[in-house]
């Protein structure tokens, strides 16, 4: 029952900077995912909430005390790992029931209180093996159920399924969805798979470099990325990143994406680039639309371009071709076969065009 | 031609096992046989006759002690033991720290052990010889095994910083969030992981305290603290020897030794490459 | 206080630090001083009798001593060598075999339990001119003349260099072994694959993979070196006429049997110095290895 505060957290390890002046509150009950490209930083923020990593600088506060002196033992946390540490030498339930033991909590209550974890985590008739006789997907629930027996204050979680097969992920996700909803704790998740990230997260917090890129709901950082890194990061396929020249023609401007190609812009936006030379522009894969007769009207924008390689994936068909100097992927929710070199016309809504500061990155 | 090369491969094999085996064997059948008959020419290869005499001279089961060798071994059983607890105890402290710490200086520190182990037992027993005179523990049970827990500390830290080192450190990191003191993590989950080949180490030690003889030599000087290395030279006058007596105690010495490698060779050779080569 | 004391690992490193400077630092640095003494163990006052630089002038001067010195490395890099190079035969041997690997390295292992000592013994007892099981086994095949392994001063050399061989190849067998048995079986069948025979493919996988290994055994082995002295100790005692005199001999005859400390000590530290530089040789050596195996991985 707390909240986990991090203020001005700094970590450097010799003159290598892990994690700059990061502020967070982790409200009591949040689901929150770290997510980030490896050596972001975001495994060891959650090693320094832990404690088992120190701080260099800044406080971190549990409930309303700073643990930045406290031992791991005493921070009232659990820490599900990545290559789930189980006890080899321990059954399944001793394994549950060693932080109790440790705790000198009474011989019953602990046996209550395994019996409820094994229960959530259907691990019944599992109860009396050792880790060694384990698939992958138990020994991930163990792991789990290690953590849940301690009744923590926050459950840390790092990297906790990149070990297992895709299939297995799918399905541990959707568990531990289920098991934050029922148990009602804080939960910091750290991943560097996005797609965990979204389907997880109450919140989600890009990381890169020591900092933090956004932070927001699934959605937020998905419909609204504050820079270049959020949006090609978020999203599968990543979001098409293009650079373009911003011409002025009998007073309206236009992106000019290559010789031939020239995208309109919004005149709701004219006051955003006005001053500009050079413009990215980002547009989601589902957003350039195959399209056969075309909507009118000033909000879109149409152009042929040829087929260099198509991709049918059941659902949708992805479809690659250049816009300027860059490879495009085009989503095409029509299952038909189309041929390279086949030309086709697109359209694209330009209400859902990103615009990004050509120098800073940022979203305008 | 394939079949000459497989016996000859195996002709090779079985004189291997002749090289390494027959020392060992002549020495043991030595041991039941009587003096006269090793002394017989042309030699006598298979025995006449079996006897336990010298086994029963040595363990004085007939009132006669030709040499004491029951104390020999008794004493070395004692200084054995001992300075492979006391060794192995500060050495796997010393093996821990090695193995989780990153501290400044720590592979200088770790060459300089190394380094001290390697001086020659003869040439450290002069100055030793002087300095436990002066102190007055030559001669004692407590001097030898202060010199021996001395010379299989740096032993028992290169193979028990390598078993540490194969149990992931997030063992440790996870009993700590789970609850533990980091004594309690090492107590209930690294200890335990790292045990078979916290054994095998100290076997190792006690094999190294078990046959040393160089030091020994000179800081024991009377049956009260003389080891079987030691005792074996009883045997060994400066023109005759007793080959059936030296025989029997040296199978005294090695049938244990034998039967302690039996029990650890698996974890010993993990061991001794693990710290070697992950560095 | 208690709560730190694990996690502190000078605290930890401590103990086998004091260990080892009350009985090997301590007592070299004593030595160390005395053997600018003429120090003798029969006149307890000698011990401040300062003599400077003489016992080591007297050392220099002595060519007794640079002939064990130079029969030391010698005998050194003889054994070694053959030892290596009959410890990676071995290896291969042995892991070319399916049945009985497992036992045979176990028996392997054995030699490296005996007690120097008693491998002097043993080896005494087999080149016993008189009674040895070498002799008395080529009076079978009609040598009836005793051949005197022990007293000939050619074969006195060898015969102890035999003893030491074989109490000392299985160490080297079965570390090569080991790393045999952990070499990946990717970058061998990839080199098949690319046309190397079976000879390149051991000179160019193999050996590489081989490298720490091979140092791991020299490491280990360097540090025992001194130990050699049991061995001739008991075989020759350094006879005949100091035929197979080692420096480790001297020294305890100087020592021990003369009494003369100080110059016994000078000599000491000649040894320690040779010890050491094997060591630490072997041991930059396989650090390196190391390093570069981890960079190919």
């Amino acid at each position: 029952m707390a909240e986990v505060k991090l203020k001005n957290i700094t970590k450097k390890y010799g003159d290598v900077v892990a994690v700059q002046n990061m502020n967070l509150t982790i409200p009591h009950n949040e689901f929150l995912v770290l997510v980030g490209p490896s050596g972001c930083g975001k495994s060891t923020t959650l090693r320094m909430i832990a404690g088992l990593e120190e701080i260099t600088g800044g406080e971190i506060f549990i409930g309303d005390q700073i643990v930045n002196e406290k031992d791991p033992k005493d921070r009232n946390v659990s820490m599900v790992f990545q290559n789930y540490a189980l006890y080899p030498h321990m059954t399944v339930e001793e394994n549950l029931g060693f932080s109790l033991k440790i705790a000198k909590v009474e011989t019953k209550e602990i046996e209550k209180r395994v019996t409820d974890a094994v229960q959530i985590l259907g691990l019944q008739d599992l109860k009396k093996r050792k880790p060694s006789q384990l698939s992958g997907g138990q020994r991930q629930r163990v792991a789990m159920g290690r953590a849940i027996v301690r009744r923590p204050d926050a459950f840390l979680f790092d990297e906790p399924l990149s070990n297992l097969d895709a299939k297995l992920r799918t399905q541990m996700r959707t568990e531990i969805k289920k098991l934050h909803q029922k148990l009602q704790t804080t939960i910091v998740y750290v991943t560097h798979d996005q797609v965990e990230a979204m389907t997880l997260a109450d919140r989600i917090i890009i990381m890169k470099d020591g900092y933090i890129e956004q932070i927001g709901s699934p959605i937020e950082v998905f419909s609204k990325p504050t820079n270049v890194f959020v949006a090609t990061f978020i999203g599968s396929p990543p979001m098409n990143i293009i650079d373009a020249d911003i011409i002025k023609i009998e007073n309206k401007f236009y992106f000019k994406i290559d010789n031939e190609l020239m995208m309109p812009c919004l005149e709701s936006k004219y006051d955003l680039i006005k001053d500009k030379k050079k413009i990215i522009i980002g547009i989601r894969s589902e957003d350039i639309v195959p399209q056969i007769s075309p909507n009118y009207g000033s909000e879109f924008w149409n152009f042929n371009k040829k087929i260099d390689l198509s991709e049918p994936l059941g659902t949708e068909t992805q479809l690659f071709f250049k816009l300027g100097a860059k490879e495009i992927i085009s989503r095409m929710y029509n299952p038909r076969a189309v041929n390279v070199g086949e030309k086709l016309s697109f359209e694209i809504n330009l209400n859902k065009v990103h615009l990004f500061d050509s120098i800073s990155q940022k979203a305008l | 031609m394939k079949q000459v090369k497989k016996i000859s491969f195996w002709l090779l094999v079985l004189l291997l096992l002749i090289l390494i085996c027959l020392p060992g064997i002549w020495i043991f059948i030595s041991a039941f046989r009587p003096n006269p008959e090793i002394l017989s020419k042309p030699a006598n290869w298979i025995p006449d006759r079996w006897t336990i005499y010298q086994f029963t001279q040595m363990f004085s089961i007939n009132g006669y002690v030709s040499v004491p060798a029951f104390k020999y071994l008794m004493n070395s059983v004692i200084i054995s033991s001992v300075s492979t607890v006391i060794a192995i105890t500060i050495g796997m402290m010393g093996g821990y720290a090695f193995a989780r710490f990153n501290f400044k200086g720590k592979n200088k520190i770790f060459l300089s052990l190394m380094l001290a182990r390697a001086v020659p037992g003869i040439s450290l027993s002069l100055p030793l010889f002087i300095l436990f005179a002066k102190i007055g523990i030559i001669n004692t049970s407590f001097g030898v095994i202060l010199v021996y827990v001395a010379m299989n500390v740096p032993f028992t830290i290169w193979l028990t910083d390598g078993f540490f080192r194969q149990i992931p450190k997030e063992m440790s990191e996870v009993a700590r969030t789970d609850g533990c003191t980091r004594l309690q993590a090492f107590w209930n989950v690294e200890l335990p992981l790292a045990g078979p080949g916290i054994g095998a180490a100290a076997i190792f030690a006690f094999l190294l305290s078990w046959n040393e003889y160089a030091l020994a030599s000179i800081i024991t000087r009377t049956v009260h603290s003389k080891t079987l290395p030691i005792g074996m030279m009883d045997y060994l006058d400066e023109f005759t020897i007793n080959w059936a007596g030296m025989c029997a105690i040296a199978v005294v010495m090695i049938v244990p030794a034998l039967i302690l490698t039996f029990i650890v060779q698996k974890h010993l050779v993990s061991g001794l490459t693990f710290g070697g080569v992950k560095g | 206080m208690n709560k730190k004391f694990f996690s502190s690992p000078i605290i930890l490193i401590l103990p086998s630090i004091l260990a080892i400077s009350f009985v090997i630092i301590i007592p070299l640095i004593f030595s160390f001083y005395t053997s600018f003494t003429s120090y003798k163990l029969t006149r307890p006052d000698s011990l401040f009798d300062f003599v400077g630089l003489r016992n080591y002038e007297r050392l220099i001067d002595n060519a007794k001593f640079w002939y064990a010195f130079g029969r030391t490395i010698l005998f050194l890099a003889i054994v070694l060598n053959l030892e290596l190079l009959f410890g990676l035969g071995i290896a291969l041997l042995i892991n070319k075999i399916t049945w009985g690997q497992r036992t045979l390295r176990t028996i392997m292992m054995f030699p490296m339990m005996f007690s120097p000592i008693l491998v002097g013994f043993q080896w005494k007892y087999i080149f016993n001119d008189n009674i040895g099981l070498l002799n008395n086994f080529l009076y079978l095949f009609g040598y009836e003349s005793a051949i005197p392994w022990l007293i000939d001063k050619y074969l006195a050399m060898g015969s102890i260099m035999v003893a030491e061989i074989w109490a000392n190849t299985s160490i080297f067998a079965i570390l090569l072994l080991a790393g045999l048995l952990g070499i990946p079986r990717d970058p061998i069948e990839a080199a098949r694959v690319d046309g190397c025979n079976s000879w390149q493919v051991f000179k160019n996988i193999t050996l590489p993979f081989l490298m720490p290994f091979v140092f791991i055994a020299l490491t280990i082995r360097s540090l025992d070196v001194g130990r050699a002295y049991d061995i001739v100790h008991i075989m020759t005692g350094g006879g005949p006429a100091m035929r197979t005199e080692l420096i480790w001999t001297m020294i305890a005859r100087i020592g021990y049997k003369d009494a003369n400390m100080g110059y016994a000590n000078a000599m000491s530290y000649v040894s320690i110095i040779l010890s050491i530089a094997f060591t630490y040789y072997f041991f930059t050596k396989l650090v390196a290895a190391r390093r570069d195996l981890g960079q190919q991985q």
